[in-house]
């Protein structure tokens, strides 16, 4: 038998990425041939091809994965992931302490920190006083699960779809590791991030927008800790995996947009010209490189299309603003990119991730919280809810978290209305909805403390392990061969989470 | 088409078309009958399946089977079992094992998720039948220059590389291509030696050469060219995570430009390999090295470095080394050593012992483990350029020819001086003294409004000059907003201080009162005096303290000075003139000063520790370095007025000075004053010019090395036992005759009989030519990595480069006049199916150019392009907000020729790189990177078609092609065409493009608006005299040719 490591990753690979990358590119010939059909260009040899291909493919709806994947059904098709990066606070949004309120202002107790290390900012400190969350929790749904609900009004309307962890931990306790660990399963640079992996795994299932497209915010999404490059790059995949990056503007995909002057009729003759050109060197020198570049200049032209009318919003009904909110209308907003996130999931592309910075509350946690809140809460409860409305909650997986929770003790100054919480990595709050996760669940406990985890543990890898297995990815079995290992996304860890599957 | 390939029908061959499509190694498969060779048919399929348990790796061995040696996989087992028996396969437990139906019994096991083939199978078998011979790995084997092979064409070949090439493919039935065109060789070499294309004056004078040596002049040419070294640094770069900043979190800049240049320079100079390898690896360890030697070991500095506040300082020293390590590791051997960190190698023979045996070469540098958040991190050194330095030399001279106008005129100096202490010095004021750079000084005379009693009753006493600030432990005076005291701000503080305790008191501070304290504070502890600053406890501070404990009850005079390089080593306390010896407390201040406003300038008090009993007096702020004679001057406690009742002979040397200073500054006739005014502005010239000078981070050793453990599963506060420095076994054999040091493990890889250093960089060179190496993973020549294609002729290459002794260009040279490298790049259509990754070379190399040289040639066609050297890097055009959306740092384009340098001095932010440049694949440089992909995606043809630079390229190449290209449409587009592709087009090119230029005239035909919003993208001037309709149409025909799949193409 072959099983992909053999396929991918110690062939005689230089035949092999081709004809790969030849595959992976099919829809796209197809459309290409379709579109010289009209301009009554000869193309016999890539028309060819594209049947060839056409027919191998038949009986797949998306193109350009591993053979045999996905290893079984997957119950999602797609993942929207809306990451909170900072590290927003567990104790004063889902986990629910109220025993806090007697200890509140006491050290904690050298029994709780358990030789933990802190980070170098809270190290120096002489006292660890306890910080009580100053808000109301609400048990919400018929579930039942607690929430802050002075916070997330809107997601406490939609609980009983919410899947909660609250026993995530991680290794990393500083952002740029934590947060690259997050999207690669390692915490330093130099692995794909999980939407390449999924990428080259799965392949696309959409002929004229990327498998993989990440957002990040403008506004409150701004300042605070900076976002990187690698946290939608492909790492040691080849980069067509890595997620491109849409923003908000006129531009919304880099370089989208014909120069100043330059018609569309203009820029589709020039196209023209290009492929003929290409072409006739095709037919010279017969480097199947230079047909891909024919087809990939296509799906360039065809971009120019699609993603202006899918970031267009105007034709939106009024009823889309009052569930995500009114700034949903404005581009670059966390509302406008959940709303973006939709309507790329209808069009089926595969992982779409929107970043949202801001969430690292050393000191004065309550204006964070309510700035960072009130700028998602509305558009996170929204995207569920319609997607739920549109039957694409039930093969969507939908994820919402940071890269590690906060500290019981206060850093900065404790009073009454404000007070700030350290980066905490032990462990942390996330929730899951949609593709097969298990709606209305609260899996995993904390401490008294919301310190230490008390049962269920998720680790970072068990919860790539979970998304991969919502996708019908073995997360064993999705390796490739890099310096001279078999690398996959869980590195040698994680284990699936079987209670968080519906 | 024409087919130049004829193909022996044998059985060879129907075999390879068989097999090709399905087998892993198509041109290594063996037939029954032939031998088995260990290296070849079995080690791979050992490594691959069985070492993750039955490996090197002592910790995770199943069942105490080793099947990585020789005696491991014959030991008894026990019981009788053996895992091999030579000669024996049926007594065998691995044949009996890989060949199990009971799931039970099977290797490897099924969730392993490995198998192996029946082909693998009955090899593994035949192999133990022949005797299971057992062989070390290829690479470590050493070299052994190979006899040229014969070959039955005697023409073909050009040099040794062709014998090699040959004799494979006459084994193979396949003939080599014929040579490519000669425009296409001059396009192929030009951009492989330069990066750059040729221009058509240059195609012409090479096709009208004839001379038998015309390819080898231009060979010549092109090495001697200065583009050459810029070409060549540009994999070295990738390879070193060369960047201008430091890759973690905020991802600050970082200043090593310097350190690029000198690689540039080496390759231009042609320094020999194993020198370049020795001055990178150890400069700093070289005897008297020069400054560039210094330069050259920033190779180990390139790494990523975190600023985190956060971070665990301990912790990023380990990455850091680790870093280094591994880079080292690939780079010249490559091997992937970082598998070692946790675990003994799964698959090669590198113990983890081994691997921290290498780390202790690399973490014995004085280096504080937190990266600034801006700015290079220690050790750096100051570099000037040698223009630099020249400058620097005249700022001194300045200095001296100053001192010197002013020593001319001592006689006639003495004299006035002489006049005024007789009659005006009752008028003198100390505060009148040292004015410059001064923002404040108190002498305490009694009370001035500037300075409120903050808390207590401090009083005046008796002071070194009138009164004095007296303190008592629970008072102290406040100035508003005084002094701003940032560890990136040089200042100065200068006072009298007679302490009634040394034991504590904080006697100046200015400081917040919370937990980051941030602020700047002298005081006594313990006996020493104490001088720091915070940015952020503990995670930033900068603090020293005098090794002497201090006197309590007698006047001192104290001088604290920064010299703004964010770090303790700046920090200096002088005790009365002297500079006193000083340790380091901490040495975490690697923020900018990010001061709290607010705060009040404490005299005899701080919001942290006690406040200050004793006396302190003549407080003088500086907002710059005071220099040592400046700082003598203030610590002469004697008055002006006492000094100048003295006779001159009677008065001590700081005395006489201080007296000077004052009469130069305040008192001496104008022409005197100008001249002392132009000594002191000469000497803060000098200072400003000097603060401007480029730094480059560097390797220096601790004086003692830094003890190193094993970390256990690599985590960095899990020591295991203790390792001293030594190379690895495998690679180096029992003898151990290198230095224990860099220079050792240096001199170590270039000594000519190291058997993966000649192979690994012999192999990237042939990378860079036929993107593709003789060995296909050219990170990794462990067991791991795929075989040589050709492994003869690596070790030919590699021997060769050895006997050059290690001549770089000779390297080039050779490679790129041979035979092999010269055919055209064609793909007849049976090889391409039987070949499609050209690893048999049947034909010449074809591969889109790198984003570097992509851009660089649609500016060198624009002519735009700055053939520039060098220097600090340059940033060309970003989408809007590109950095301001992701971080939280700002982009500032450049202007001018800025903006047409090579990309190779682009700014590199590490976390969001250049997207036009990331997009078509550059090498990230967040680790390092020996080979880049080349992919082919549609967001490139958006880059090419769109980005603002390849536009306004296309319009300089339009303004060219109107000027240049004569009057027709016909000899415009052969114009255009041969400036980008070096040949004239066939009349089916001419015809498609002649139509093209046609309609794009038609479609700006009376479109004005368009046509001129269209020409003034970019910031270089617009042509005057042409008209917006017909150059926005060349413009666009510009446009199309820069994204021909022919030009974006090296073929």
């Amino acid at each position: 038998m072959e099983n992909h490591d053999n396929h991918f990753c110690r062939p005689l690979v230089d035949g092999e990425c081709h004809n790969y990358s030849r595959l992976s590119e099919n829809p796209l010939t197809m459309t290409r041939r379709q579109f010289f059909g009209k301009s009554a260009k000869g193309l016999g040899g890539v028309a060819l091809a594209s049947l060839l291909n056409e027919n191998l493919f038949a009986s797949q709806s998306s193109a350009g994965g591993l053979p045999g994947f996905p290893n079984f059904a997957p119950k999602a098709k797609r993942v929207i992931y809306l990451f909170q990066s900072g590290g927003p606070s567990q104790i004063d949004m889902f986990d629910y302490k109220p025993n806090l309120n007697e200890v509140h202002g006491q050290e904690v107790p050298d029994s709780v920190f358990n030789g933990q290390r802190l980070t170098g900012m809270t190290a120096g400190q002489t006292s660890f006083p306890v910080a009580r969350s100053i808000y109301n929790f609400e048990q919400v749904g018929q579930s039942g699960n607690w929430l802050n609900t002075d916070l997330m009004p809107h997601l406490a309307k939609v609980a009983d779809e919410l899947c909660i962890i609250k026993s995530m931990h991680t290794e990393a306790i500083n952002h740029d590791p934590a947060i690259t660990f997050f999207q690669s399963g390692f915490q330093l640079a130099g692995r794909p991030s999980i939407g390449a992996w999924l990428s080259y795994g799965l392949g696309s299932m959409n002929e004229d927008l990327p498998t993989f497209v990440a957002m990040t915010s403008s506004g409150s999404g701004t300042g605070g800790q900076p976002l990187y490059d690698r946290l939608w790059g492909a790492g040691f995949l080849p980069s067509k995996h890595q997620g491109v990056k849409f923003s908000g503007g006129k531009d919304p995909v880099l370089y989208l947009n014909n120069p100043d002057g330059m018609s569309s009729k203009l820029r589709r003759k020039t196209l023209d010209h290009i492929a003929t050109m290409n072409q006739m060197k095709f037919d010279d020198y017969g480097d199947p490189e230079i047909e891909t570049r024919i087809s990939q200049y296509e799906m360039a032209f065809r971009m120019q299309t699609s993603v202006p009318e899918l970031t267009d919003v105007s034709s939106e009904p009024d009823s889309t603003f009052e569930l995500y909110g009114e700034d949903a209308r404005k581009p670059g907003t966390y509302a406008n990119n959940c709303l973006l996130a939709r309507r790329l999931a209808e069009r089926d592309v595969r992982f779409i991730q929107l970043f949202h910075r801001g969430w690292d509350a050393h000191n004065n946690l309550p204006n964070v919280k309510k700035r960072q809140c009130g700028s998602t809460d509305q558009a996170s409860a929204g995207l569920i809810q319609d997607l739920k409305q549109r039957g694409l909650l039930k093969d969507t997986l939908v994820i919402w978290g940071g890269e590690f929770g906060r500290t019981v003790y206060c850093q900065d100054e404790l009073t009454d209305k404000t007070y700030g919480r350290d980066h905490h990595p032990r462990c942390f709050s996330m929730f899951m909805a949609g593709g097969g996760s298990n709606p209305g669940m609260s899996y995993g406990e904390t401490d008294d403390f919301s310190y230490n985890i008390a049962k269920d543990p998720v680790s970072v890898h068990d919860l790539h392990a979970t998304i991969l297995h919502l996708l019908g990815v073995d997360h064993k079995k999705l390796t490739y061969k890099f310096q001279g290992r078999h690398y996959r996304l869980t590195d040698v860890h994680g284990k699936v989470i079987k209670p968080l599957l519906a | 088409m024409s087919s130049t390939w004829t193909f022996r029908q044998n059985a060879k061959i129907a075999r390879l078309a068989l097999l090709g499509a399905a087998s892993a190694c198509a041109f290594a498969l063996v037939s029954k009958g032939e031998t088995i060779d260990f290296n070849r048919d079995i080690l791979p399929v050992l490594s691959d399946n069985c070492f993750k348990c039955h490996g090197p790796d002592e910790e995770f061995r199943e069942a105490d089977l080793r099947l990585d040696t020789r005696d491991g996989a014959t030991a008894d087992l026990g019981d009788g079992y053996f895992a091999i028996v030579p000669g024996n396969p049926s007594e065998s437990e691995v044949v009996w094992r890989i060949n199990a139906d009971d799931e039970e019994d099977l290797m490897p096991p099924k969730d392993s998720n490995l198998s192996l083939s029946p082909q693998e199978k009955e090899r593994i078998s035949q192999w133990i039948a022949e005797g299971a011979e057992w062989k070390n790995h290829w690479s470590f084997e050493p070299v052994v220059r190979p006899e040229l092979p014969e070959v039955e064409d005697s023409e073909w070949s050009r040099n040794g590389i062709d014998r090699f090439v040959l004799a494979r493919l006459e084994e193979e039935g396949i003939k080599p291509s014929p040579e490519a065109e000669k425009e296409t060789l001059i396009r192929r070499l030009s951009l492989d030696l330069t990066g750059l294309p040729p221009t058509p004056e240059e195609v012409d004078q090479f096709l009208g050469d004839d001379s038998p040596d015309a390819y080898e002049r231009l060979v010549d040419r092109l090495l001697a060219s200065p583009r050459y070294g810029e070409t060549m640094a540009l994999p070295w770069l990738d390879a070193a995570r060369y960047a201008d900043t430091d890759g973690y979190q905020n991802d600050g800049p970082r200043e090593m430009w310097r350190w690029r240049d000198w690689v540039i320079d080496a390759y231009n100079q042609n320094k020999p390999f194993d020198e370049f390898t020795i001055e990178q690896l150890a400069g700093d360890l070289l005897p008297n090295p020069n400054l560039d030697q210094i330069i050259a070991t920033g190779f180990n500095r390139n790494h990523r470095y975190n600023s985190e506040a956060g971070i665990v300082f301990e912790e990023f020293r380990l990455e850091n080394a680790v870093d280094r390590v591994d880079t080292a590791s690939t780079v010249w051997m490559g091997l992937t050593m970082g598998c070692a960190r946790c675990h003994d190698h799964k698959y090669d023979p590198i113990s983890t012992k081994e691997y921290y045996q290498l780390i202790s070469y690399f973490n014995s540098i004085p280096e504080s483990g937190r990266a600034k958040k801006f700015g290079n991190s220690e050790p750096w050194i100051l570099s000037p350029t040698k223009s630099q330095f020249e400058e620097l030399a005249r700022k001194d001279a300045a200095i001296e020819s100053a001192r010197d106008a002013l020593e001319k005129e001592e006689n006639e100096l003495s004299r006035t001086q002489a006049l005024w202490e007789a009659n005006g010095s009752e008028a003198s004021r100390e505060t009148e003294l040292l004015k410059q750079g001064r923002t404040f000084a108190y002498s305490f005379d009694g009370n001035e409004a500037s300075v409120s009693v903050l808390k207590g009753q401090p009083w005046f006493g008796k002071g070194i000059s009138g009164t004095a600030a007296t303190f008592d432990g629970e008072s102290s005076f406040a100035v508003e907003s005084e002094g701003t005291f940032a560890s990136e701000h040089q200042f100065s503080v200068s006072f009298w201080v007679k302490p009634d305790s040394v034991d504590e008191g904080v006697i100046l501070s200015r400081q917040d009162d919370n937990q980051k304290r941030p602020g700047v504070a002298a005081e006594f502890k313990d006996g020493h005096l104490q001088f720091y600053i915070i940015t952020r406890w503990i995670a930033g501070v900068g603090a020293i303290e005098t090794l002497e404990k201090q006197v309590p009850g007698e006047w001192m005079h104290v001088a604290l000075v920064n010299d703004g390089t964010k770090r303790s080593q700046g920090l200096r306390i002088f005790v009365n003139g002297k500079l006193a010896d000083t340790r380091i407390l901490h040495n975490s201040n690697s923020n900018d000063g990010q001061f709290a406003k607010k705060a009040q300038f404490r005299i005899g008090g701080g919001v942290f520790g006690a406040d200050f009993q004793g006396q302190i007096d003549e407080l003088r702020i500086y907002t710059r370095e005071l220099w040592d004679d400046e700082i003598a001057i203030l610590a002469e406690s004697l008055g002006i007025r006492e000094i100048a009742l003295k006779k001159p002979s009677q008065r001590s040397v700081s005395e006489s000075a201080k007296l000077r200073a004052y009469y130069l500054e305040n008192e001496a006739p104008q022409n005197f004053r100008d001249l002392y005014s132009r000594l002191i502005d000469a000497r803060a010239d000098r200072t400003v010019y000097y603060d401007s000078l480029p730094t480059t981070m560097i390797m220096q050793e601790l004086p003692e090395p830094r003890e190193t453990f094993v970390r256990k599963r690599g985590v960095y506060n899990q020591f295991g036992e203790k390792v001293e420095r030594k190379l690895p076994a495998a690679i180096s054999g029992s003898e151990q005759k290198f230095l224990p040091n860099r220079l050792g493990l240096a001199q170590w890889l270039v000594n000519g009989e190291h058997p993966l250093t000649g192979r690994v960089a012999a192999n990237r060179y042939w990378l860079k030519y036929f993107g593709r190496g003789l060995v296909k993973t050219a990170e990794d020549f462990g067991i791991q990595g795929e075989r040589p294609s050709h492994p003869e002729l690596l070790d030919w290459l590699a021997d060769e480069f050895v006997r050059l002794n290690w001549d770089v260009k000779a390297m080039q040279k050779l490679i790129v006049t041979s035979a092999t490298y010269r055919q055209s790049s064609r793909m007849a259509p049976g090889l391409r199916e039987r070949d499609p990754g050209n690893i048999l070379l049947a034909r010449g190399p074809r591969e889109r150019l790198s984003s570097h040289a992509t851009r660089d040639q649609a500016l060198a066609v624009s002519g735009l392009l700055v053939e520039k050297i060098g220097g600090p890097s340059v940033s060309p055009y970003q989408p809007e907000r590109f950095w301001e959306l992701l971080s939280n740092m700002k982009y500032k384009q450049s202007s001018g020729e800025d903006l047409y340098r090579r990309s190779l001095y682009t700014i590199w932010k590490r976390t969001i790189p250049p997207p036009s440049m990331a997009v078509l694949d550059a090498a990230d440089r967040e680790s390092c990177i020996v080979s880049t992909k080349r992919t082919n995606t549609p967001l490139q043809a958006l880059a090419l078609l769109n980005e603002k630079a390849f536009v306004e390229a296309a319009r300089n190449f339009g303004q060219r092609i109107l000027i240049e290209g004569g009057d027709s449409i016909e000899s415009q587009v052969e114009f255009a065409f041969r400036s980008v592709t070096g040949r004239y087009p066939s009349e089916r090119e001419r015809a498609v493009l002649c139509g093209a230029y046609r309609e794009y005239k038609d479609e700006f035909n009376g479109k004005l608006d368009e046509a001129d919003r269209f020409i003034r993208i970019g910031e270089s001037k617009l042509q005057e005299g042409l008209d917006p309709m017909q150059l926005a149409a060349a413009t666009t025909f510009a446009n199309v040719l820069l994204n021909l799949d022919e030009v974006i193409t090296k073929e």
